[in-house]
């Protein structure tokens, strides 16, 4: 089930556009950044739409009311690779589903104590292959350093490694097959690629969407029948 | 000389504007395969594309068994053929174009 957990939709009047887009390349979700009415939607198309938050705040504390503010009402929430305490914070927090490194941050580095962090913690590093797309020459060599660099630094680590387009037009989403040679040509092997496109995106949105509902506790705690309140006679 | 294993990839070009022709396509990927691997793997890569549907977008295209996945990492990284943005997707590979079915 590939999902592409990173797709920005100008507005909700183009949803149709990526949907079609995203039937034609056998793409069965999409986690747009646009505000959405609950977390998960079906659409008419046969697409799910997962709700997605990318946490703004400069600061920790201001990040952890955001983050308490977002978490109930998205399956993914993402906080983009940038400064250092305030990445390490992400990378350690289990509520945060992905570190972002796409167009916006490129220059930024995964450290191999925060990869390890977020192993730990269970937070996937995200790679939005549109900066590839959108550049060219030197450029798209610098780009291209940049990812590969934070691909072996989470491998490396044992981190898990989230492919998306960070698509903000319909036509730069890419087919999963696609987006595989894509993780190969970051460095990754057939397997990991493979990971990358289909099952870590479908393990994390499970998980959330687990965590979303109204049977679970905490991890590992499930209400899995619910009693009446039976008086004896 | 060592014969070399070809590999064919069944594939379409999807698109968001006007027709591709085989020529600009095929231009395409020698030129994106040059800029991301260079002359020596462009050289080895044997590329050639057998069929190409410019209506449907869909076609066979060949290479080095060896340069696969340069060829077609390459056409996967083409957002734009001329004025037509486009995106690439692998459908099947083969040892032989029967395979292929």
């Amino acid at each position: 089930m590939p999902i592409d957990l990173n797709v920005k939709i100008p507005s909700l009047e183009r949803i149709d556009d990526f949907e079609d887009m995203a039937g034609r390349l056998g793409i069965t979700g999409i986690a747009p950044s646009t505000k959405l009415d609950k977390p998960v939607v079906a659409s008419r198309k046969g697409l799910v739409l997962y709700a997605r938050a990318d946490l703004k705040s400069k600061r920790i504390g201001s990040l952890r009311k955001e983050l308490e503010l977002l978490r109930r009402r998205s399956v993914i929430v993402a906080f983009p690779l940038a400064g250092v305490e305030t990445s390490n914070w992400a990378a350690g927090d289990r509520r945060v589903d992905l570190l972002t490194l796409g167009e916006n941050n490129i220059g930024s580095q995964l450290k191999d104590s925060k990869a390890h962090l977020a192993e730990q913690s269970g937070t996937a590093l995200e790679i939005q292959f549109t900066a590839i797309l959108q550049s060219t020459g030197l450029n798209r060599s610098r780009v291209l350093k940049g990812f590969r660099e934070a691909t072996r630094t989470a491998l490396d680590a044992g981190m898990k490694i989230v492919l998306t387009s960070g698509a903000s037009h319909p036509i730069n989403m890419r087919a999963p097959m696609a987006m595989t040679y894509i993780g190969l040509m970051l460095g990754m092997n057939r397997a990991d690629s493979r990971e990358a496109v289909f099952n870590v995106p479908q393990r994390i949105v499970e998980r959330n969407e687990r965590k979303l509902s109204s049977e679970f506790v905490g991890p590992g705690v499930e209400i899995v029948k619910r009693g009446g309140n039976h008086e004896k006679d | 000389m060592k014969k070399t294993r070809k590999r064919y990839l069944q594939f379409t070009l999807h698109r968001n504007g006007a027709e591709i022709t085989e020529k600009q396509f095929s231009g395409a990927i020698w030129s994106s395969l040059l800029s991301l691997y260079g002359e020596i793997c462009t050289a080895d890569s044997k590329f050639y594309l057998n069929s190409y549907d410019t209506k449907k977008g869909t076609g066979i295209l060949q290479c080095n068994a060896t340069a696969l996945e340069k060829v077609i990492a390459s056409a996967v990284m083409i957002s734009s053929i001329g004025n037509t943005r486009v995106s690439f997707e692998p459908k099947k590979t083969s040892g032989t174009i029967r395979g292929l079915g």
